[in-house]
């Protein structure tokens, strides 16, 4: 069975689970995947998300926000867990094994210098570009998945990109 | 390469989810339940602003709405009218005889005619009449013509002004004492009835005859004593101290005749001149109160109410104010101290 992806038009109010989770998988999929760098997790963790969103879904009230910034915010708490226990293993499993190596071409159809440029930014700088410049959420919207002020989103976003168009560029200069 | 070509390449390569997730996600989806709100999730979506400025003048118009239907449906509180209709009727019905005088004070109906009910003094008998009026007039100038000519009635039927009291603002009050001859009293009643409305009419009579007679005898007994002593004292053979002895009998006797005669003569003046208490008074005087009527109740037991709710409020937020800023300053806290939390583990990551 092929899904296609719809375009991101405003969810009806009356959407049902099934329509939300077709319309904001491809989203929720590719925010989880710049967070964690990692195709196979962030195959775990959107399955995990959506499991969570059915969970909540009969408490989902769309006055308060549409589905995508909801299911990203569940998306948000789901990687954050994930990166709590791993920090805990990591610290655990350090002292007698070095850390995994992580993915270097994570999403498909980026040119190298900017893979590796992203993966030297921290996630919660992949974060914001992701939100903002890959879904193309508005200001307000990455404020309400990230909790803080949509200012504090435009700060973020302009450090990040600075940062971003530095690493690629120092990554042409080698 | 610039940040501009940096967000095209990134729009670019959108990345797409895998066909097994869709498969998996669009599984799990179809289970899922009808969405269902709770009656609770409009409120749950409202800002603290917006939820203020709904429930604040919601609960305000529920306490008065409250306080108003209290005040209508139940108007007789512990503070309402009763206590001043009960005031009124005192005012109304003052110095209530005793039962053996009673059936010669009979209390009259506001603005009913004096003449045909006021008792009159008996012809013949010396007795003490006392007369209590409290009259309505229309307003402070007719009170002022009113008190002028209840001082020429007086006169005029032979009496005396004791003490005339006038007091005027918005309102006004006069009281007078006023002495009429008892032939005249019956009259002086019915002309001072003509100044204005009968609130409240009060008629006393006690009999003093007894009291006149009484002391007509001891004078009778006392002259004959003094005759019978002065026939002894004259006579030539007397022995001087028992002439002395009889002497100081006779004088006492004197004495006590001339007592006897000054309380006789004060009973009969107070039996030949009536008091009449006169009271003038405007509409809107506050000596009569007037009866609050029904809205008034109404109006004075709802603000009573909102006076208590206002007390039940303000008591509540003195007790729980300080908790609730605690609760809230601790929630701050706590989101704060997770969020950087969060903050700091993605920059780490």
């Amino acid at each position: 069975m092929t899904l296609t992806r719809p375009a991101a038009a405003p969810v009806r109010q009356q959407t049902t689970f099934a329509e939300a989770a077709e319309r904001h998988l491809d989203d929720v999929f590719g925010y989880l995947l710049y967070l964690t760098r990692d195709r196979s997790l962030a195959d775990d963790l959107s399955g995990s998300t959506f499991e969570k969103a059915l969970r909540a879904w009969p408490r989902f009230d769309p006055l308060r926000g549409s589905a995508r910034t909801w299911l990203l915010g569940i998306a948000r708490t789901t990687a954050l867990d994930w990166f709590r226990s791993e920090s805990r293993r990591r610290r655990r499993e350090e002292a007698v094994a070095p850390p995994e190596a992580e993915e270097a071409d994570f999403v498909e159809g980026l040119s190298p210098a900017l893979q590796s440029a992203l993966a030297e930014l921290s996630a919660g700088e992949r974060e914001v570009i992701v939100l903002r410049v890959v879904i193309e959420l508005d200001g307000e919207q990455t404020a309400r998945v990230l909790g803080i002020s949509p200012t504090a989103v435009s700060t973020r976003l302009s450090r990040a990109l600075a940062k971003l168009e530095e690493k690629v560029r120092d990554d042409d200069l080698r | 390469m610039t940040s501009a070509d940096l967000i095209a390449e990134l729009q670019a390569a959108r990345p797409t989810a895998d066909t097994g997730l869709r498969e998996r996600v669009l599984e799990l989806a179809v289970s899922a339940p009808p969405r269902r709100p709770s009656p609770f999730a409009r409120l749950s979506g409202l800002s603290l602003r917006r939820f203020a400025l709904v429930a604040v003048p919601a609960t305000a118009v529920v306490l008065i709405a409250l306080a108003g239907g209290i005040g209508l449906l139940d108007p007789a509180g512990p503070n309402s009218s009763t206590a001043s209709r009960e005031s009124l009727e005192f005012n109304q019905a003052t110095a209530a005889p005793p039962a053996a005088q009673r059936a010669l004070a009979p209390q009259l109906k506001a603005g009913t005619a004096a003449d045909a009910t006021t008792p009159a003094p008996t012809t013949g008998r010396a007795q003490r009449y006392s007369a209590d009026l409290t009259l309505s007039v229309k307003d402070v100038d007719e009170l002022s013509d009113a008190t002028q000519q209840a001082l020429r009635i007086t006169r005029d039927l032979g009496g005396y002004v004791v003490s005339v009291s006038y007091a005027t603002s918005d309102t006004g009050a006069s009281t007078m004492t006023l002495k009429v001859p008892t032939a005249n009293v019956q009259q002086a009643i019915v002309r001072l009835t003509g100044l204005g409305t009968i609130v409240s009419q009060h008629v006393q009579i006690d009999d003093l005859q007894g009291q006149v007679d009484e002391l007509t005898k001891q004078e009778t007994v006392l002259l004959e004593r003094i005759a019978k002593l002065s026939a002894r004292i004259a006579a030539p053979d007397i022995d001087p101290e028992v002439k002395a002895t009889l002497v100081a009998r006779r004088d006492a006797a004197r004495a006590q005749l001339a007592q006897v005669r000054s309380t006789k003569a004060q009973v009969n003046a107070e039996a030949r001149y009536a008091t009449i208490q006169l009271t003038l008074q405007t509409k809107q005087s506050s000596v009569v109160p007037t009866t609050p009527s029904r809205w008034d109740d109404a109006v004075d037991r709802a603000v009573g109410i909102l006076a208590v709710e206002a007390i039940v409020v303000l008591t509540l937020l003195v007790i729980l104010g300080p908790l609730a800023l605690v609760a809230v300053a601790v929630w701050l806290t706590r989101r704060g101290l997770r969020r950087r939390r969060d903050d700091e583990l993605l920059a780490a990551s």
